[in-house]
């Protein structure tokens, strides 16, 4: 069973050299971004969203890239998240932090009830349950009209008071910036989390469960855990949704739209990289726009586009590009960048042989319990 | 509740028991044989409805006409993504899940760049109702409920009788050993994507009968599909027919008792607590698969 270990040493991502340059290149790309498209509102407001986009979609990173459970609710939790900083922000006095606060409290706990259910079903199910528990969010959203106002949407236009500063509601280079460090700090997290004791323990999960149960790793209590990390993701999506966008309303978070998208974003970039949701959501945000077609052509273009991702580049266009990269660097015999580097590829390379264990196991469990 | 309402509570269970069965099924079999979710299933089904707006809208004789026209397009359809995006998928349905997803972006906007995002209602094929002992019933509804009982009867009897039916179970019970014992493993795929696309064109052409149709519509009836297909117990025939019974009935228990705007919530609830109590569905386990 080589396949195992060879997945955990995946995990192991390194801080070498490279990375940190990578990432300091990155942070200067984000920070002058803005300057170098000048005043155009557009182009900035399109900005904003994929920062948005991007913080939900590491949720995906965690959850599917290291632990391989996949989930089509995370949109509801962004939207649970952003409902809540909406009605407590207008409705009481309480400050940005506790607000924030709050809004993170609420969709851990609502997380943490979604991985409960993860327990008891497995797989193919559980996907299903998350599209269910999404549509459930937004049948509830529309029905609590005395909170959320409905399918009619509800405004919110109420400034950010931070630090005793106040941030205005049009100006979008601020907005910008809010959304730019947020998806830092959500983006330096998902490292951490991925490339610990953690982000093993995770990955045990993808490759085998009942190895990882002997193992001594409790797969209940980490599932539980992954879900709630992910739920961060959201809730700091979620806060920034309603103060960017100033306009929540229940159809945009349903699993058949911002679900399916934050899956897209990730999965198109690279659900094994932090830089993949990045990618990925400019690709599904700003991609169609480039070629001004009718938006239902825009649509069904990024719809071909993802069907091609999965067939050909399962890893996403980062995970290809960090693919092509360290082929590059072999055939160089550099070797500066150390294990952690090539391991990160060879989990594809591994896939098919690891995917016939796994459905031996399965078919063998269906076998005993008949 | 008088006799006339009660009359039409039990025709809308029946007809929305059958749209959720035949959608089901075509999920089931799917998922019983190579473990797709195919959450696209509503777009093939929102193609069949178009399929009968095109051929159909003034209803008549020329709904029969779109009934055959959207099993072969839908079907056709469907063995064509098979061959093309879902078989290089197959000894990983996650993948498969995943590109389902991006063909619900392309199905979905080619209805809607065609034929635009406003709902059109169809006439019926049957129009009028006719009496018995006083009571008023839909012409359509009956025919929906027909059409449904007759592709559950064939079906059924497919499965079980004949001898493709066995070599489907066989395959479906492990790919692998089956293919060994002179079973066709890819032929079977292909049959059962061609009969799981003819199902999901007939539900569309049921629901273009019966309600007005868009392309959005595929989503909302894929996710109730879903839901009846694993309260069966994915893979489980007689399971999908019982748990679409079970969904259609409390669904209109939900209407009945005023809560008409929770009634979306009702399948996905039942779903949610039947998966916590019992992973499987309610009938795996106890049932051959497929």
């Amino acid at each position: 069973m080589s396949a195992p270990t060879t997945g955990l040493l995946a995990a192991v991502t390194g801080t070498t050299r490279t990375r940190w340059v990578v990432a300091a290149a990155f942070v200067v790309f984000v920070a002058v971004l803005p300057l170098l498209m000048g005043d155009n509102r557009a182009i900035l407001a399109f900005l904003i969203l994929i920062a948005i986009y991007a913080t939900a979609a590491q949720s995906i990173v965690l959850l599917y890239g290291s632990a391989g459970i996949m989930s089509v609710g995370q949109g509801a939790l962004v939207g649970v998240a952003g409902y809540v900083t909406a009605i407590v922000s207008t409705r009481t006095e309480l400050s940005f932090g506790l607000v924030v606060l709050l809004a993170l409290l609420v969709s851990l706990g609502v997380s943490g009830l979604l991985a409960l259910t993860s327990i008891r079903t497995g797989g193919h199910y559980f996907v299903i349950v998350t599209f269910a528990f999404g549509e459930i969010a937004v049948a509830v959203g529309n029905n609590l009209d005395h909170w959320t106002g409905g399918n009619g949407g509800l405004p919110f236009v109420k400034p950010l008071r931070l630090l005793g500063i106040e941030f205005g509601t049009v100006d979008l280079v601020e907005g910008y910036y809010m959304c730019a460090v947020v998806l830092l700090f959500a983006m330096a997290l998902v490292t951490v989390l991925r490339a610990g004791c953690f982000g093993n323990r995770l990955v045990s999960l993808r490759e085998n469960q009942k190895l990882a149960a002997s193992l001594g790793i409790d797969v209940r209590a980490t599932k539980v855990v992954v879900f709630m990390a992910a739920g961060v993701f959201t809730a700091l999506a979620g806060v920034l949704w309603t103060y960017q966008t100033h306009f929540l309303s229940p159809d945009q978070f349903s699993p058949a739209s911002l679900g399916i998208t934050l899956v897209l974003a990730a999965l198109i970039g690279g659900a094994r990289s932090a830089y993949g949701p990045v990618i990925g959501a400019a690709i599904a945000l700003l991609g169609p726009q480039l070629f001004g077609l009718s938006p239902y052509v825009n649509e069904m273009l990024l719809g071909l586009v993802f069907v091609l991702v999965i067939l050909l580049m399962p890893e996403g266009v980062a995970g290809g590009v960090e693919g092509l990269a360290s082929r590059l660097r072999r055939r160089r015999g550099d070797t500066d960048d150390g294990p952690g580097a090539t391991a990160e590829v060879s989990p594809v390379q591994q896939d098919p042989a690891r995917t016939t264990t796994t459905s031996a196991t399965r078919a063998g469990e269906e076998v005993t319990t008949r | 509740m008088d006799l006339q309402q009660l009359t039409l509570y039990t025709s809308n269970t029946l007809t929305n028991f059958s749209i959720y069965c035949i959608l089901a099924l075509g999920i089931s079999l799917v998922f019983g044989l190579t473990g797709l979710i195919n959450f696209a299933h509503g777009e093939l089904m929102a193609v069949g409805a178009f399929v009968t707006y095109a051929v159909a809208a003034s209803g008549g004789v020329n709904y029969l006409l779109a009934l055959v026209l959207a099993v072969v397009v839908v079907g056709g359809l469907s063995v064509a993504l098979e061959r093309s995006v879902f078989r290089p998928t197959l000894k990983r349905p996650i993948n498969g899940f995943l590109v389902s997803l991006g063909l619900i972006l392309i199905l979905q906007n080619a209805l809607l760049q065609i034929w635009g995002g406003t709902p059109k209602l169809l006439e019926p094929a049957v129009s009028g109702s006719f009496s018995v002992a006083g009571v008023r019933i839909s012409g359509q509804a009956v025919l929906t409920v027909v059409v449904a009982a007759a592709c559950m009867v064939t079906l059924l009897w497919m499965l079980e009788r004949t001898r493709f039916g066995l070599t489907l179970r066989a395959a479906a019970v492990d790919r692998e050993t089956a293919s060994h014992m002179g079973v066709n493993v890819k032929r079977t795929v292909v049959v059962v994507f061609l009969i799981s696309g003819g199902l999901a064109g007939v539900a569309g052409v049921l629901i273009a009968g019966l309600y007005p149709i868009s392309p959005i519509m595929g989503s909302n009836y894929v996710l109730k599909a879903f839901a009846v297909a694993i309260l069966g117990g994915l893979g489980s025939v007689r399971g999908a027919i019982v748990a679409s019974f079970l969904v259609a009935v409390s669904e209109t228990i939900v209407i009945a008792a005023g809560y008409v705007s929770w009634s979306v919530a009702t399948s996905f609830a039942i779903m949610a607590l039947v998966l916590l109590v019992r992973p499987t569905g309610i009938f795996a386990g106890a049932e051959a698969k497929a």
